[in-house]
């Protein structure tokens, strides 16, 4: 699994869509998955078949999960800012996942074969803080590291205070202004709440760094499919072809499902959801 | 100093404490926890200083 790039991703992600999307949602969207699972992870009896397996609740780091919650915003909320938002944040988090050796279902239920690079170990297996120091040992906490530097190379203005007020806002009035009531907070505050996961991605990926190299003293193994100490734990014994061929064909039905489903009903909703070009008013209130 | 700056220091202040604190106790806050600690670190306790500083100070 991967730990502060999820934080990460979101101001990038940001950075291309603007007003287009709800930048809460997107934050939404990217905890989606593991806010179902991550909670029993660490107790389960065979860690990676649970979070990432079928039987298992694998399914949450699929695409047709983010679907799911994309067209609830959609069809009860009447808001294509959150729809959009939310199926992109499910989606870049299923895909930054396929980096481990678990892997990720994405075309489930079409396709239940993981889809993996494994370019670092899946290490829930070990616990929380064995699987803090095996990620921040392996290539993972390089990847990490690799989405803070882009976000502060290439997306470093959408952290920006005038950047909040013009874009990020407007783009959700309604959940922003609803938010600084609940919480009383200023837009100062608010501001701290916007930039929280970019604070607290970078904040735990150096606490766990440096947990992993003077606490746990794990050794540094930055290469693919380490760390070494973590035993594999691959969830399919398929080649590498074969995951390719049935992954290939799960993207088919899954496209196929994806386009009935526009013809059947998600068109009408789409329209009905309609926010007027270039509007910055999410279509929350309409109707 | 200008008000970026002072953002930077308070911002960099408390995410050296959350790091610190994490390390001392070896257990990190949830998300949810983190933004609470962030929001009370990084706003609500410069601002309670400032007004009590402001009230002190005046006339």
């Amino acid at each position: 699994m991967s730990w502060a790039a999820h934080e990460f991703e979101n101001y990038f992600i940001q950075k291309h869509l603007g007003t287009k999307v709800s930048f809460i949602a997107i934050a939404a969207g990217t905890s989606l998955s593991d806010f179902f699972t991550k909670k029993w992870v660490y107790s389960a009896a065979d860690p990676p078949q649970f979070h990432r397996g079928w039987p298992g609740v694998g399914f949450t780091h699929s695409f047709i999960f983010g679907m799911v919650f994309a067209l609830i915003a959609l069809g009860v909320f009447r808001s294509r800012t959150w729809a959009v938002g939310l199926l992109i944040g499910q989606w870049a988090h299923v895909i930054t996942d396929m980096c481990d050796t678990a892997g990720v279902m994405p075309f489930f239920p079409f396709s239940t074969e993981p889809l993996t690079i494994g370019m670092w170990k899946h290490a829930a297996v070990v616990g929380r803080h064995g699987d803090a120091a095996a990620y921040y040992s392996s290539l993972g906490g390089v990847w990490d590291f690799l989405w803070f530097v882009i976000v502060v190379l290439f997306a470093r203005n959408v952290l920006r205070a005038d950047y909040f007020r013009t874009v990020i806002v407007p783009a959700d009035e309604k959940a922003w202004s609803a938010i600084g009531r609940w919480t009383r907070l200023s837009e100062r505050g608010l501001l701290v709440l916007y930039r929280g996961y970019f604070i607290y991605g970078f904040a735990r990926m150096v606490s766990w760094f440096l947990y992993a190299r003077f606490d746990a003293r794990t050794p540094l193994e930055a290469w693919w499919g380490s760390p070494s100490w973590v035993v594999a734990n691959d969830l399919s014994s398929a080649s590498a072809v074969e995951m390719v061929l049935r992954t290939a064909a799960g993207g088919v039905m899954f496209a196929a499902f994806w386009w009935l489903c526009w013809r059947l009903f998600v068109r009408r909703l789409w329209v009905r959801a309609g926010t007027p070009k270039g509007s910055l008013q999410p279509a929350v209130a309409a109707g | 100093m200008s008000e970026d700056r002072r953002d930077l220091l308070i911002y960099s202040a408390a995410i050296a404490l959350y790091i610190v604190i994490g390390l001392f106790t070896k257990r990190l806050l949830s998300w949810n926890l983190a933004f609470l600690y962030f929001v009370v670190v990084i706003e609500v306790i410069p601002r309670t200083v400032r007004r009590l500083l402001g009230r002190r100070s005046a006339p």
